[in-house]
């Protein structure tokens, strides 16, 4: 079945482009429109430009990729998808995902990371056409790069540039993917940290040409300064688990530069986040990837109950929080409930909360380095995205339909019969998430990648019915 | 409808070119436009075909297209001059259309939206090229502006036919069209793809119609610049395309043999190729940069900016080549020395000593010990030097004044062990086996948790442990079938179904029998013969699936007649072994309800059950009676180097149905060294091509990494041989092998060293792979680099006068491995065999060192 997709205008004031100058280069990032605005963002030079190049052209890279192809899928299809980028706070963050949707990467470039001026605050798309990433890998240390995302109305008057227009239909699972990947982002803990050599050593260890489906866990040696490639589980439970090794490998492009590597996963290895800082620092890659190649961020549904579980009074807290955002490049829910949230009056937890719904309609990010979310809002329309969340749809049309039953609640478990393709299907619902249901999805994922469309339904039933 | 939709209609349902050509002669712009849609409707009909008999010849088959060609032809007539270039954008063109173009029609009206056709076309396909030319050349379309074009043009020798249907030469299209010239510098900027690109084009060209010559003959008969084809080529390397695509432009660039003055001039370019991600290419860019500085030493500026990337290379050759560089311009700048030595300090962290030795030689020779910025930059990466390497520096560093406040930080310097920690095999290392090492299955106890737990099976049938726990719940839990069971089961019996019906294309066999005998039980009355009779027809017979159909069966009968019963074989530990205090209850209570198991769980029993040697002393007359039991015992009881016939085909599976694999394994843990047996050759297989569909074999590696288990003949056979396949997780998983077994002193050093010894000494000999393996654990501890020194002296032990290929690769390691554990080589059988090895260059004298 093809993916949905939505249409959606890329509009800049002229094209990407890199321009060679006597001292170096000069690389002219044009921004998308946004708000009947050409947005300006940032006007300086990249005090790393060697590594900054390889960073951002990394990204390319892993936007234009498809590291899974479904066993049907017989014709490659790949349309480039321009990366975001988010301005506020100082840093400016570039992101996007794999074609599969199952990698995240983003370069973060913060104030150590340049010399210049953050001229303007949102988040948009950046042009990053084929000549540019040309000219862009042409760049190496000791010459000097200037940099700007956007230009000023005054400069793009005075060029008399003409609107760059495509017209490129997204398919929605690349852009539920920034939806759910901040989900993932935000449970995660840190496993290990390696720095110096031994990052290079590690990234240039990892095989290549690997079965998609072989897994590995990644565990420290050698006294814990380094890591290699096991096949089992520590008994410590820090090993981390990866699988669809492919995209890992696209780290090792970046190992030369590499001064520190940190690994991220979450308790149950769903997802993990690799995070490379540069030598000199100021700038840093992320890339984060499921737990298994042939799945993509899209499809882990990390926010369902988030979106299925909203009454009016939480509708109210959260439209106090998203008026609290200003572009910060860090919110941390704890010290943003006491401050922030003190005077919108509300706590801490709700703030916590609101932060992660917020998250789910793509009006933050997370950061791991800085342990907190930023502003950003997806310049996509993200409403139309969450409601054609094939899952919540389905739950939706099941209540419309009245195909859901809930039984009433037996030792502490709601248990409700939903109606299913020719089948009914038993849900049932203990304390806290605990949820199961007959269904195919449930039984081969066990709740990992989110709950089903039948337990979404009992549980927004439920709530109705309360 | 209209008239002229419905005379487009006729014309082209009759396929009649020339009435098409009358009819669209007189349409306006405005009909044009209303007709749009309708022709792209019928292009869309048309441009479908199929396989079937041919109009003309009924018993011939062939390509036939739904409208005919007459059809066809008018439908491709129709969208050409009929729609926009919008409407042209969102057709899919089949490049078999080409055929179909009424070109003469096209010049005639010259339709205003072919324009951008050309970037259309060759959006869908590379072999739209000739007719995207063609439009071009009778000025119908405008050059394509996408890379599609260039990638097209790439490809298209492939599509160069004379009148006479001879390959045109790709020079005479050049010479005879001078407009393609310019496209031809554009080809150095992009990449291509998997069908089309210069590399893969050239590799399958003949030599006189190939890229390189092609370009060398336009270039020396002065129509291409030869500066500007340098000047690209160097470009094109630093794009860091694909390795195998890179390949051709540092090939072409040599191939224009370019003069000491033309590489000279070009040596920012060469330098900045050394960042590349591309190996060969930075190899490349060194080779060019040694010959410029054969006259001239590289500018200490330069050394400074760029040179760094290729000091750190992973390449022993191209780190070496890179100090090379260093050493010629501080011999000749001896201001540059400390710069170029701090410089050089850089690939200290090599993880060939060789490299780190030649910085020390460089230190040796020009370096300043008393210099506090070198020095300080040399002592900051002491901890990552080789440690073979350590005791040189500290030596260097030492000589200098006051030496010992430098030396200080040297704390994280790795620490040697001094044999603190010697491997030693234990002979009671797996004492109390199985049992000692496994832990209790906890038995499904409620039928709401078996449907869970068999749903979760159906869908993950990886998890033979699972599968197993809800086989001995559906022939133990007793079940009431009314209409609350039926309705918490429909959604399962559906899907059971659903499997059980899939063709062996889409499911394997091994699930297929698996959801049949689920079907089976969920079916009111139980159905005990739940699988269609032409179910298993073409199909590869494998043993795993032969005997869980067999034991599903006979649970199914049982259940059907209302008689519960556990399953004589169901595990009662983990990797699947079962208890025998276990099975004498199990066959108790089958006596007692007179009961008589089916032979595939009596098999399965007899492989599954530990420390029972004599079975009919158990089973009793269900072995006297039966042949075949009789012959899984004699089998047991044989060792597995006898276990020449697979008579039975107990072991019996596909080469890629890992699930089957995997059941069957871990589910005769009494036969692990036949499996063993049976997969060392499969291992075999993998060391000279990576074999990635051998699953079984990945099965097999994860049995070999039980806790516990003793290790004989053919598990060593097989974690020897699993070291050096090519395949990562095969080879991860004998690592890991090796790993626990020596954390648990179960590795017998001479056992696995005889098959290191046997492959060492045989074509597939890969000590390059050996040499990486054996340092993966020995990384793990102290403990484990010592078990690995002894492995290598082991293996490094008989008669040596044929020096292994790339026997350096093994020596390298062991010499590092011998500083890392502060050791030197004592073993006598080792120093022998080296002694008798005549070899010379650098193997030779890494033996002297480790005989010194």
């Amino acid at each position: 079945m093809a993916d949905p997709a939505i249409s959606y205008d890329y509009i800049y004031p002229f094209s990407s482009e890199f321009v060679s100058e006597e001292s170096g280069g000069r690389l002219r990032l044009a921004a998308s429109k946004i708000e009947d605005k050409f947005p300006y963002f940032f006007e300086g030079e990249i005090l790393q430009p060697n590594v900054t190049a390889q960073m951002l052209l990394n990204l390319a890279k892993i936007v234009t990729t498809r590291f899974y192809y479904p066993p049907n899928m017989l014709r490659r299809i790949i349309e480039e998808r321009d990366p975001v980028i988010t301005s506020g706070g100082g840093f400016l963050r570039f992101e996007g995902f794999s074609v599969c949707a199952g990698a995240y990467a983003r370069v973060d470039i913060s104030p150590d990371g340049y010399r210049g001026e953050v001229v303007g605050k949102g988040t948009t798309n950046v042009d990053f056409n084929a000549p540019t990433r040309r000219e862009l890998a042409l760049v190496r240390d000791g010459s000097r790069l200037t940099f700007c995302v956007g230009e000023e109305e005054l400069k793009l008057e005075h060029e008399g540039s003409s609107l760059v227009e495509r017209k490129v239909e997204l398919p929605k699972r690349w852009i539920k993917g920034f939806v759910e990947v901040q989900a993932y982002q935000a449970k995660m803990k840190p496993r290990f940290v390696l720095s110096g050599q031994e990052v290079l050593r590690f990234l240039r260890s990892l095989p290549r040409n690997v079965g998609s489906k072989a897994e590995f866990y990644v565990v420290p040696t050698g006294n814990g300064k380094s890591l290699r490639l096991s096949q089992r589980a520590d008994s410590s439970g820090e090993a981390v688990k990866i699988a669809g090794m492919k995209r890992l490998n696209v780290l090792a492009d970046l190992a030369p530069f590499a001064d520190r590597l940190e690994v991220f996963a979450t308790d149950d290895n769903q997802s993990t986040e690799w995070r490379i800082e540069s030598k000199s620092g100021g700038i840093s890659f992320v890339l984060t990837i499921t737990a298994d190649l042939y799945r993509g961020f899209s499809g882990e549904g990390q926010v369902l109950s988030e979106l299925a579980s909203m009454d009016g009074a939480f509708e109210k807290n959260l439209a106090r929080v998203y008026a609290g955002l200003n572009w910060q490049s860090c919110i941390k829910a704890d010290s943003f409930g006491s401050q922030i949230g003190s005077q919108i009056g509300i706590d801490q937890d709700s703030a916590g909360r609101s932060l992660a719904t917020l998250g789910s309609r793509g009006l933050v990010g997370y950061d791991l380095n800085q342990g907190g979310y930023f502003h950003r809002e997806l310049p996509f329309r993200i409403e139309e995205v969450e409601s054609v969340h094939p899952r919540l749809i389905g739950a939706r049309k099941l209540i419309e339909k009245g195909g859901v039953k809930v039984q009433g609640k037996v030792d502490g478990v709601l248990r409700a019969e939903v109606e299913g393709s020719g089948v009914v299907h038993i849900v049932k619902i203990g304390a806290g998430t605990e949820a199961v249901c007959t269904c195919p999805w449930h039984s081969k994922y066990q709740g990992k990648r989110g709950f089903c469309k039948h337990i979404l339904a009992v549980l927004m039933e439920a709530e109705d019915g309360e | 409808m209209t008239s002229i939709e419905e005379k487009l209609d006729k014309l082209v349902e009759e396929g009649d070119q020339d009435g098409f050509r009358r009819f669209v002669r007189e349409l306006s712009s405005e009909e044009r436009s209303k007709l749009s849609k309708r022709a792209k409707k019928w292009f869309k009909k048309a441009s479908h075909g199929s396989v079937g008999p041919r109009a003309n010849n009924p018993n011939s088959y062939g390509w036939t297209w739904d409208m005919g060609e007459g059809g066809l032809t008018v439908a491709t007539s129709a969208v050409l001059t009929i729609c926009s270039g919008e409407d042209l954008s969102s057709i899919d063109f089949p490049v078999s259309v080409s055929g179909f173009i009424d070109w003469d029609l096209l010049s005639e009206l010259r339709p205003s939206g072919l324009e951008d056709i050309g970037d259309v076309l060759l959006a869908s396909s590379s072999n739209f090229f000739p007719v995207v030319r063609k439009l071009m050349k009778l000025g119908l379309c405008r050059k394509p502006v996408g890379d599609a074009y260039l990638v097209a043009l790439i490809g298209s020798p492939y599509m160069a036919h004379n009148p006479d249907g001879k390959w045109r030469l790709l020079r005479d299209t050049f010479l005879e069209n001078p407009d393609m010239i310019e496209d031809i510098y554009r080809l150095f900027e992009v990449e291509g793809n998997q069908e089309n690109s210069l590399a893969s084009v050239d590799k399958y060209s003949a030599s006189e119609n190939n890229w390189q010559n092609t370009l060398l003959y336009l270039c020396k008969e002065g129509h291409l610049s030869r500066e500007r084809l340098l000047d690209e080529s160097l470009a094109a390397l630093l794009r860091d395309f694909i390795q195998f695509r890179a390949g051709w432009f540092s090939r072409f660039h040599e191939a224009l043999e370019p003069t000491y003055n033309e590489r000279k001039e070009r040596e920012e370019a060469y330098l900045k190729l050394l960042g590349s991600s591309i190996p060969p290419t930075v190899s490349f860019a060194l080779k060019a940069l040694k010959q410029i500085q054969a006259k001239m030493p590289i500018k200490a500026l330069y050394l400074d900016r760029y040179l760094s990337p290729a000091l750190a290379a992973r390449s022993k050759s191209s780190a070496m080549a890179a100090l090379a560089l260093v050493e010629k311009t501080i011999k000749k700048d001896a201001e540059y020395r400390t710069r170029g030595l701090i410089l050089a300090a850089e690939s200290l962290g090599h993880e060939t000593p060789e490299v780190a030795e030649k910085v020390v030689s460089l230190l040796k020779a020009y370096g300043n010990p008393d210099d506090a910025d070198l020095t300080r930059a040399v002592a900051s990466r002491l901890a990552l030097v080789p440690v073979s390497v350590q005791a040189s520096i500290e030596s260097w560093l030492k000589a200098g004044a006051g030496a010992s406040a430098r030396t200080e930080p040297v704390e994280t310097r790795v620490e040697t062990s001094s044999v603190s920690l010697h491997y030693e095999f234990d002979p009671h290392a797996s004492d109390g086996y199985p049992f000692a090492f496994v832990s209790p299955v906890e038995p499904i106890e409620s039928i709401d948790e078996l449907i869970e737990k068999a749903a979760y099976c159906l869908e993950n049938i990886e998890d033979v442990a699972e599968f197993e726990r809800v086989l001995d719940a559906m022939a133990r839990l007793p079940v009431v079938r009314d209409a609350e069971f039926k309705k918490n089961t429909g959604a399962l019996k559906k899907r059971a179904l659903h499997f059980r019906d899939a063709n062996h294309f889409s499911t394997p066999l091994f699930k297929r029998v698996m959801a049949g005998g689920l079907y089976g039980w969920l079916t009111e009355p139980v159905n005990p013969s739940p699988y269609p009779p032409d179910s298993f027809e073409f199909e590869f017979w494998d043993s795993a699936s032969d005997l869980f159909r067999g034991r599903f069966e006979a649970i199914l009968r049982r259940v059907a007649e209302d008689v519960l019963a556990p399953v004589l074989s169901s595990p009662t530990h983990s990797q699947g072994w079962l208890d025998a205090d276990a099975l004498r209850r199990r066959v108790d209570c089958y006596r007692e309800l007179d009961l008589v198991p089916d032979d595939s769980d009596l098999i399965l029993a007899i492989f599954r059950t530990a420390s029972i040697d004599d079975f009919s002393k158990v089973l009793g007359e269900w072995v006297e009676k039966n042949e075949k039991v009789k012959a899984a015992i004699a089998y047991l009881k044989q060792s597995p180097r006898e276990n020449l016939k697979m008579d039975y085909g107990y072991l019996v599976t596909e080469k890629d149905n890992y699930p089957a694999a995997r059941w069957l394994y871990f589910s005769t843990p009494r036969l692990r060294e036949v499996c063993f047996r049976v997969n060392k050759g499969y291992a075999a297989e993998c060391i000279d091509w990576m074999e990635v569909a051998h699953y079984r074999l990945t099965a097999s590696l994860e049995v070999l990494m039980e806790s516990g288990a003793p290790l004989g003949e053919f598990a060593y056979k097989l974690m020897g041989t699993g070291l050096i396949v090519a395949e990562a997780r095969c080879c991860s998983l004998a690592r890991e092998s090796m790993i626990i077994a020596i954390e648990e002193g179960r590795l017998s050093v001479p056992d696995l060293a005889a098959t290191l010894r046997a492959f060492l000494h045989s074509e597939k000999t890969k000590p390059r792979r050996l040499a990486e393996s054996l340092k993966e654990v020995a990384r793990v501890s102290d403990l484990h680099a010592d078990a690995v020194c002894q492995v290598i002296e082991a293996t490094l032990n008989g008669d040596g006068r044929q020096a292994p290929r790339g026997l350096s690769y093994l020596l390298e390691f062991y010499l590092e491995l011998l500083s890392q554990l502060g050791a030197t080589l004592t073993s006598e059988g080792t120093r022998s065999y080296l002694a008798s090895v005549e070899v010379s260059g650098k193997t030779g004298k890494l033996i002297k060192r480790l005989l010194l």
